[in-house]
């Protein structure tokens, strides 16, 4: 027999937030932002976003434990073992919000602190309501990171005012939660809802939506569909929806710029979550290949990289409407930065894809992920305003078919 | 009288109004190894979940070790040892790493019996848990449920996915333990030659009611099959379990004869299982 060890806070904190997949892609997220706080602090319009995303992501991966939590039916029974995980969680919070109160003091701009209390305000709201109901988990994230990337893009700085009342309405809900339901017990939903989220890849739609719309273009795209599910039409749908609402918003008010962001944004996070789908399906290969319209495996993986190469000319095709669209209401805009801009995001979703290929270990795809994320989105958004002449789309172009290549030739590695 | 380890009284539970526990009455008492024997859907799931306070009982009340099971003290859980029908809990971990954490929540953790049982179930420690076959994590997962020799164990088909060999070595241990420990054991399983093997006591369900409560030797001698022709038979001196047009499984039988049976035939417990599902 041995005695009780004395537990460091950390033990196991590698394996419960990196190492579970549904964890580490929002710890990964907000570890990379908070470090990305400190390198922006001054570009002032990147630190609020930065600061937003990485106090959010941070509680989302708690948010994520809860869930784990109510899945497990035995965690009640071990005393202190649900103490010792979500005090992990904590010092993780903690030590995001001292990483972005960092930044704000050298940055030297109160405002910030608004959004980093709205950003904690956002954040309890997303893990106390996922710590009694898992199935809330996809929404409410969604949700709660549309309304923090509003935030960002369209008010430029949050007034100072709001941080006294953020800093009660926080304590207000850290106080009164024990009133509100029982947290963390084990509920029958829990597990199939943390299953369901990692091999969603955590989409917002139902899945019966828009469906029958959606078929030709899955069947446009298949294997990726096979792969994605019917959420990939879905997404492009939702995604045409968004830039046709922009586009007339924009005949009333000249928001083209912030259009093009958000498009940007969205586009690139829908990547990523096919990607994550598809990933989190590779072991359906082997149905794939015993399907007769394949002589080999490597004939089905070439068609999967055919499909791709389909989905990033769809995905430039609809860039380059939006923004010829959004320049017809406010010609500002020339057409080498239209082009530049849509070889851009085609390249930077054919750069996504082509990680997924190479990249086997999870964690590193992860980060990976999140790096190309954030390249691909620069470059669009540095194509779209600063891509006019034709140098630049010269080298955009010979960037794209440097990435429709590669993407060809990593397919073998899958 | 000692009291009992694990107590149902007059427990019931209803889903979408549907009941799945009528009105169960059953105790698990030190050294007691009880199979819990049932379909699928028969309500044994909900049976062990109730007694670790993960379902509230919508009548009766469940009492672990002096407890009510949904009001147990941090000192009773510690005494308690779960395994759940899908393991779960420890995704991201090496089987090293999750019995290190594991083991720092429980003072009684016996090292010499995990590393018995790793090297027993060929279980490496260096394995990553996301890696391992059901199999494999059921194993882990009954390592962790018993290394710290609960005296309550409550196992939800534990031994469903080993496979035969491993089965019967985990099965010949798990008697052994409750034999060493005084423990209690309420386990469920549609494997009716494993709970033959170790069982002391069969509780049969079916449909949410409690058909069948004994010592395993007691119904081996006291359960029969009754064959008849006329419906008039008379056979108000047993418990009735199942009766059809020309035959009836009876329970409480000591050899007397039967007027009008025409065959009485003694059945094994695969047989009684299937008799009473047909």
């Amino acid at each position: 027999m041995m005695q009780v060890s004395k537990r460091p806070w950390y033990q196991g904190a590698v394996n419960f937030w990196l190492k579970d997949v549904g964890s580490a892609s929002y710890f990964i997220g907000a570890t990379i932002t908070s470090l990305l706080c400190l390198i922006a602090t001054g570009i002032e319009e990147l630190i609020t976003l930065m600061i937003m995303f990485s106090i959010i992501c941070m509680y989302s991966a708690i948010a994520w434990q809860s869930i784990k939590m109510q899945a497990t039916e035995w965690q009640s029974l071990v005393i202190g073992y649900r103490k010792h995980v979500m005090f992990q969680g904590k010092v993780f919070i903690i030590l995001s919000n001292l990483v972005a109160l960092l930044s704000i003091i050298i940055a030297g701009n109160i405002n910030l602190l608004a959004t980093l209390t709205v950003a904690n305000l956002i954040g309890i709201i997303i893990w106390f309501l996922n710590r009694s109901f898992s199935h809330l988990f996809t929404p409410v994230c969604y949700f709660s990171f549309f309304i923090a990337t509003l935030i960002c893009v369209l008010i430029e700085q949050l007034p100072a005012w709001l941080i006294p009342v953020n800093v009660i309405a926080f304590i207000a809900i850290a106080l009164l939660h024990n009133n509100f339901s029982s947290a963390y017990t084990w509920r029958p939903d829990a597990l199939i809802n943390y299953h369901n989220g990692l091999q969603s890849g955590w989409s917002p739609i139902p899945s019966g939506f828009l469906s029958n719309y959606g078929s030709p273009i899955n069947k446009g795209l298949f294997p990726l569909s096979y792969f994605v599910g019917s959420g990939l039409s879905q997404y492009l749908i939702l995604l045409m929806f968004v830039c046709t609402l922009g586009v007339i918003v924009n005949l009333f008010y000249n928001i083209s710029e912030h259009v093009i962001f958000v498009l940007t944004l969205i586009l690139f996070a829908i990547v990523t979550l096919s990607l994550w789908s598809k990933i989190q399906k590779q072991n359906s290969w082997e149905l794939l290949f015993t399907l007769p319209i394949y002589n080999c495996s490597y004939s089905a993986k070439v068609a999967l990289s055919n499909s791709v190469l389909k989905l990033a000319l769809l995905v430039m095709s609809l860039c380059f409407v939006t923004a010829s669209a959004l320049s017809l209401a406010n010609s500002t805009f020339l057409i080498f930065n239209i082009l530049s801009y849509s070889l851009a995001c085609s390249a930077g979703l054919l750069l996504s894809f082509t990680v997924g290929n190479v990249c086997k270990n999870i964690n590193l795809l992860s980060l990976f992920l999140c790096l190309s994320f954030g390249l691909s989105m620069g470059l669009a958004i540095y194509m779209f305003d600063h891509g006019d002449s034709l140098i630049k789309l010269g080298g955009m172009a010979v960037y794209t078919l440097f990435m429709v290549g590669l993407n060809r030739a990593t397919v073998r590695y899958m | 009288m000692t009291q009992p380890l694990l107590s149902y009284k007059n427990v019931s539970k209803k889903y979408n109004q549907r009941l799945v526990l009528k009105n169960i009455n059953l105790s698990v008492e030190a050294g007691m190894v009880i199979g819990l024997l049932g379909k699928n859907g028969a309500g044994k799931t909900t049976l062990l979940r109730s007694a670790l306070g993960l379902i509230n009982p919508d009548q009766g009340e469940v009492n672990v070790l002096g407890e009510l099971s949904h009001q147990l003290s941090a000192s009773n859980k510690e005494k308690i040892g779960y395994v759940a029908q899908q393991t779960f809990g420890y995704e991201g971990f090496k089987i090293a790493d999750a019995l290190a954490l594991h083991r720092s929540f429980y003072p009684n953790w016996d090292m010499q019996l995990e590393a018995k049982w790793l090297a027993r179930f060929e279980l490496n420690s260096n394995s990553a848990v996301n890696d391992l076959s059901i199999g494999q994590r059921q194993t882990l997962a009954l390592i962790m449920a018993m290394a710290y020799r609960p005296q309550l164990l409550i196992l939800d088909e534990p031994v469903a996915s080993l496979d035969p060999i491993a089965r019967r070595e985990f099965m010949s241990d798990l008697f052994d333990l409750a034999l060493d420990s005084g423990s209690g054991i309420l386990f469920s399983s549609h494997i009716t030659s494993d709970i033959e093997r170790v069982a002391s006591h069969i509780a049969l369900i079916k449909q949410g009611e409690l058909l069948l409560l004994d010592e395993l030797d007691v119904i081996r001698d006291t359960v029969r099959k009754i064959n008849f022709k006329a419906s008039t038979i008379d056979l108000s001196a047993y418990k009735v379990l199942n009766q059809q047009q020309n035959c009836a499984i009876i329970y409480g039988y000591t050899g007397e004869v039967i007027p009008d049976a025409l065959a009485i035939n003694t059945l094994s417990l695969e047989q009684l299982f299937v008799e009473l599902h047909g």
